[in-house]
């Protein structure tokens, strides 16, 4: 099979899409990709800024009727954007609001359009066809490009659907509270619906109380797409949820006892899933049933000079697992953790060596490290770092370093220091950097104890 | 008499940077956090996991569950002051 169609099932009248409280028939969507597809610019590359999930939807559709590929960028900020276009010049825009690139050609998707054309056949793609490159930001924000062949794209969605316990024959809402341009955001609330025949919710509820109220919303049975840092969100409100048949999580790893409470308060399966960059989804688990990943079928294990890599049938090469795993079969296995200097801080993953680097880069700046903190369950951790600057102020190299390193990586707090408990080697040890954190966490307390003492 | 604090705080604003330099672990007075600068972006740097932070913290302290569709959300969290206004409108404790 050379090509896989756009939409899995094809029925003209059936529902594809909830867009701004309305439904959007199968014939409505192509009527829009047709229309949107005949005004994309000759070129090869598009960077889709649309906000709204089904605006997405429809600028990546055209794209792909045009042969074009999709470029995801990691985040919209200026610096990322220009290094992006710097690599991929022959590009242009899509917005679908007031979001613009300086110097780039753009188009704005209107679909307010009433169209009395025959509705257009299902789109069938080529599977070797990139239709996205995927960005992520690491450490220091230098986007890492990863191509997504179509057919890859397809074959994830259609897998990881078969570990969704859904058999209704009644029409399925699949609601996300993740943005649709990053790989697990497009892979669960774009491409799963388009290829099982389910509906796209077009808005991303955020807070608790829009997830409640979206919810409510939507007819029965509905799939909630999210992260453990949400989840743990609408679990700490006393706010009552609807059913939701079951609940997708990926991002940063889910405690099992979250697991259990959001099965309680969705009356929900929760199943996890694990992926990265390079190879979007490859397993999925049910966290209170297990603790062992299971891959996507098809999948397998292979060892790799740095421990594992995945073997799929939709990527000429294994892809190395970045995390540190064990296996007891080629289908299974479970995670052991990161290398000790990898960082995941709500999804965005990073090194502490590489931090360090930017770090000592800035002019001013002495000797000095990040450290992660014994990560807690019921808020995200964020870094530490210390800092030896005799001329510099903390606010000036926390300044510096907004510059230097993506904003979830940001040391809170950061602490300027006279030296780095280093052993004679130079190396920090662990216990003395925990002692070194508590000297200045006693420090500050006692600080702002005087603050208040002297009111 | 109560007094208004070195960043022209009110003090139910000093109480809400308090509770935001905690919950957040920011590096900064609270007393010294401009009442009218942004909250997210340049200002003090939040993101989007923070603002989930706070909507929690609020909930917690205040009995008020914050809503993205609230035609009012832009400027909620546009600056500590129109954080602290909305709170107030809304607070059920």
């Amino acid at each position: 099979m050379t090509h896989s169609p756009f939409l899995g099932p094809y029925k003209p009248d059936s529902i594809v899409a909830w867009h701004q409280g309305k439904t959007i028939s199968t014939q409505k969507l192509l009527t829009h990709v047709r229309t949107i597809r005949d005004q994309l610019p000759h070129k090869p590359y598009v960077i889709n800024l649309c906000q709204d999930r089904y605006s997405f939807l429809v600028g990546f559709a055209a794209a792909l009727c045009r042969n074009q590929t999709t470029l995801l960028p990691p985040n919209r900020s200026p610096d990322i954007l220009q290094q992006l276009l710097s690599q991929y010049s022959d590009c242009y825009y899509l917005t679908d609001g007031h979001e613009r690139i300086e110097g780039v050609e753009g188009l704005t998707l209107d679909l307010d359009i009433n169209s009395d054309q025959a509705p257009m056949a299902n789109p069938q793609f080529s599977n070797t066809h990139i239709a996205a490159i995927a960005f992520t930001s690491g450490t220091t924000g230098t986007p890492r490009p990863s191509q997504k062949s179509w057919g890859s794209m397809v074959q994830i969605a259609k897998k990881t659907a078969e570990r969704l316990p859904i058999s209704a024959k009644s029409p399925v809402t699949v609601v996300a509270t993740v943005p649709h341009q990053h790989m697990y955001g497009l892979e669960t609330s774009i491409m799963l619906p388009l290829q099982k025949g389910w509906c796209v919710y077009s808005e991303r509820p955020f807070f608790p109380e829009d997830i409640v109220s979206v919810l409510h919303a939507q007819c029965s049975p509905r799939i909630l797409v999210s992260t453990p840092i949400h989840l743990r969100s609408c679990v700490m409100t006393e706010s009552k949820f609807p059913e939701v048949a079951c609940t997708l999580s990926a991002t940063a790893p889910l405690p099992q006892q979250l697991a259990k409470q959001v099965e309680t308060l969705f009356r929900t399966t929760m199943i996890e899933i694990y992926g990265f960059a390079e190879a979007g989804t490859i397993a999925t688990r049910r966290p209170v049933q297990e603790d062992s990943w299971t891959l996507l079928p098809e999948l397998t294990l292979v060892s790799h000079t740095e421990g594992y890599a995945v073997s799929t049938p939709y990527f000429s090469n294994p892809v190395p697992i970045p995390d540190t795993i064990q296996s007891a079969n080629p289908q299974q296995f479970s995670l052991e953790g990161r290398p000790s200097h990898l960082i995941n801080i709500g999804g965005h993953r990073g090194s502490l060596d590489e931090l360090n680097v930017q770090l000592l880069s800035i002019e001013g700046v002495v000797d000095g490290t990040f450290y992660m903190p014994e990560e807690k369950e019921e808020s995200v951790t964020r870094l530490i770092a210390f800092v030896v600057a005799p001329e510099k102020t903390s606010e000036a190299i926390f300044a510096a370093l907004r510059h230097k390193i993506s904003r979830v990586f940001l040391p809170r707090p950061l602490y300027l220091v006279k030296a780095l408990p280093r052993n004679p080697t130079g190396k920090l040890m662990q216990e003395d950097i925990e002692t070194l954190l508590r000297t200045q966490h006693d420090l500050a307390t006692t600080r702002d104890r005087r603050l208040v003492d002297d009111g | 008499m109560e007094e208004w604090s070195l960043s022209n705080q009110a003090p139910f604003e000093t109480e809400i940077a308090q509770l935001l330099v905690t919950t957040l672990n920011l590096k900064v007075e609270p007393a010294k956090i401009p009442p009218l600068d942004p909250l997210f972006g340049e200002g003090l740097g939040l993101d989007s996991i923070d603002a989930l932070e706070i909507a929690l913290v609020i909930h917690q302290n205040y009995g008020y569950k914050l809503r993205s569709d609230d035609p009012d959300n832009t400027t909620i969290f546009s600056s500590l002051r129109s954080l602290c206004e909305a709170i107030q409108k809304n607070r059920t404790k």
